[in-house]
C-alpha cells in the first residue's frame, strides 16, 4: 500500500472508538428559560424573499407608470407648442392690450 | 415509563415527562447536531431548539415512528436548515472583500473542528476527516454522520431520512467514495 492510501486509511479510521461528547449539564434549564421567555420566531427565508420580490415589483411598476406619465406630459407639451406655432400664438404676435 | 405513556404525558404538557425526555435523548441529539454542524456552541443552540420544537409540536405527533426516530429527524432538519442559513449569509457577504488579505484569500475560514470525543492520537486526522465530511452533499453527510457517529443501523437511518435501505446503502457508498477523493486531493496538496 503506498503512502497516500495508507494515510487515507488512517484518516478514515480516525473516528473509530469515538466517544459521545458530553452535553452542558444546564441544558434542561436553558431549554426551560427559552420556553418561558418565548424566543422570537424568525420569518422564513421564503417569506422574506417573497416580500422583497413583491416590493421590487411594486417599485418597478410604479417607475413604468411614472415614466409613461412623464412621456405623455412631454408629448402634450410638444402638441401645445406645435399648435401655438401653427396659430402663431407666440408672445410677439399677441396683441398687447396695455 | 413506556414510550406510549411518555408520549401521552408529553401531550398533556407534563413537565416531568419532558424533563425525562430531555435526559434520555439530550446526548444523542447533541452529538448528531455536533457531527453535522461541527461547532459546539451551534450544536448546543440547535439541540435546545430541537427540544423546544418537540415540546411545542408533540400534540401533533401521531406515533407512526419511534420517539427517537422523530427526534433524530428534527435534529437533522434543524441542523441542515442552520447550515443553509449560514451559507446564505456567506453568499451575501458583499463586504467580505474588506477582510481579505493581499492574495485575496478570505480570512474568514471555518476553524478546524476537534470533536471532543475523538481519541487524542487521532485528533489531527479526525479534524481533516471532518473538513472533508463538511464538503459532502447534504444527504451523504447526514447518512455518514448517523452511521459513523451515532452508530445507527441502515434501517434506522432509512427511517430518520425517510428513504429506503437501498438508498441509504447507495448514499453511504458514494459518501465513502467522495471522502476518498477529497482526502486524496488534500494529501497531494498538503501532505506530500
Amino acid at each position: 500500500m503506498d503512502a497516500k492510501n495508507k494515510w487515507i486509511k488512517e484518516v478514515e479510521s480516525s473516528l473509530d472508538g469515538i466517544k459521545p461528547a458530553e452535553v452542558n449539564p444546564y441544558l434542561y434549564s436553558k431549554i426551560l428559560n427559552r420556553l418561558r421567555s418565548g424566543k422570537p420566531e424568525y420569518a422564513s427565508a421564503k417569506l422574506v424573499w417573497t416580500m422583497c420580490v413583491s416590493i421590487a415589483l411594486l417599485i418597478f411598476l410604479n417607475l413604468i407608470v411614472f415614466k409613461s406619465y412623464q412621456s405623455k406630459a412631454q408629448n402634450k407639451n410638444e402638441e401645445i407648442q406645435q399648435l401655438s406655432e401653427q396659430f402663431q400664438l407666440t408672445n410677439s404676435n399677441l396683441i398687447n392690450y396695455n | 415509563m413506556s414510550e406510549t405513556e411518555q408520549i401521552l404525558k408529553l401531550k398533556t404538557g407534563d413537565q416531568a415527562a419532558f424533563q425525562q425526555l430531555v435526559k434520555d435523548f439530550e446526548r444523542r441529539v447533541f452529538n448528531t447536531c455536533l457531527g453535522l454542524l461541527q461547532n459546539e456552541a451551534d450544536a448546543e443552540d440547535i439541540t435546545q431548539e430541537v427540544f423546544i420544537s418537540v415540546f411545542q409540536s408533540v400534540k401533533n405527533f401521531k406515533g407512526e415512528s419511534k420517539l427517537s426516530t422523530w427526534l433524530f429527524r428534527i435534529a437533522v432538519t434543524k441542523s441542515l436548515d442552520y447550515i443553509r442559513m449560514k451559507n446564505r449569509k456567506k453568499r451575501f457577504a458583499f463586504f467580505q472583500v474588506i477582510f481579505t488579505n493581499e492574495k485575496g484569500d478570505s480570512k474568514i475560514d471555518a476553524p478546524d473542528f476537534y470533536h471532543p470525543g475523538v481519541q487524542l492520537e487521532n485528533k489531527e486526522r479526525a479534524a481533516i476527516l471532518f473538513k472533508a465530511i463538511d464538503k459532502l452533499p447534504e444527504n451523504q453527510k447526514t447518512a455518514f454522520i448517523l452511521s459513523k457517529i451515532e452508530d445507527l443501523s441502515y434501517s434506522e437511518i432509512a427511517e430518520v431520512m425517510k428513504l429506503s435501505v437501498s438508498s441509504i446503502e447507495s448514499l453511504l457508498f458514494r459518501a465513502k467514495q467522495n471522502l476518498q477523493k477529497l482526502l486524496s486531493n488534500y494529501y497531494l496538496k498538503n501532505e506530500k
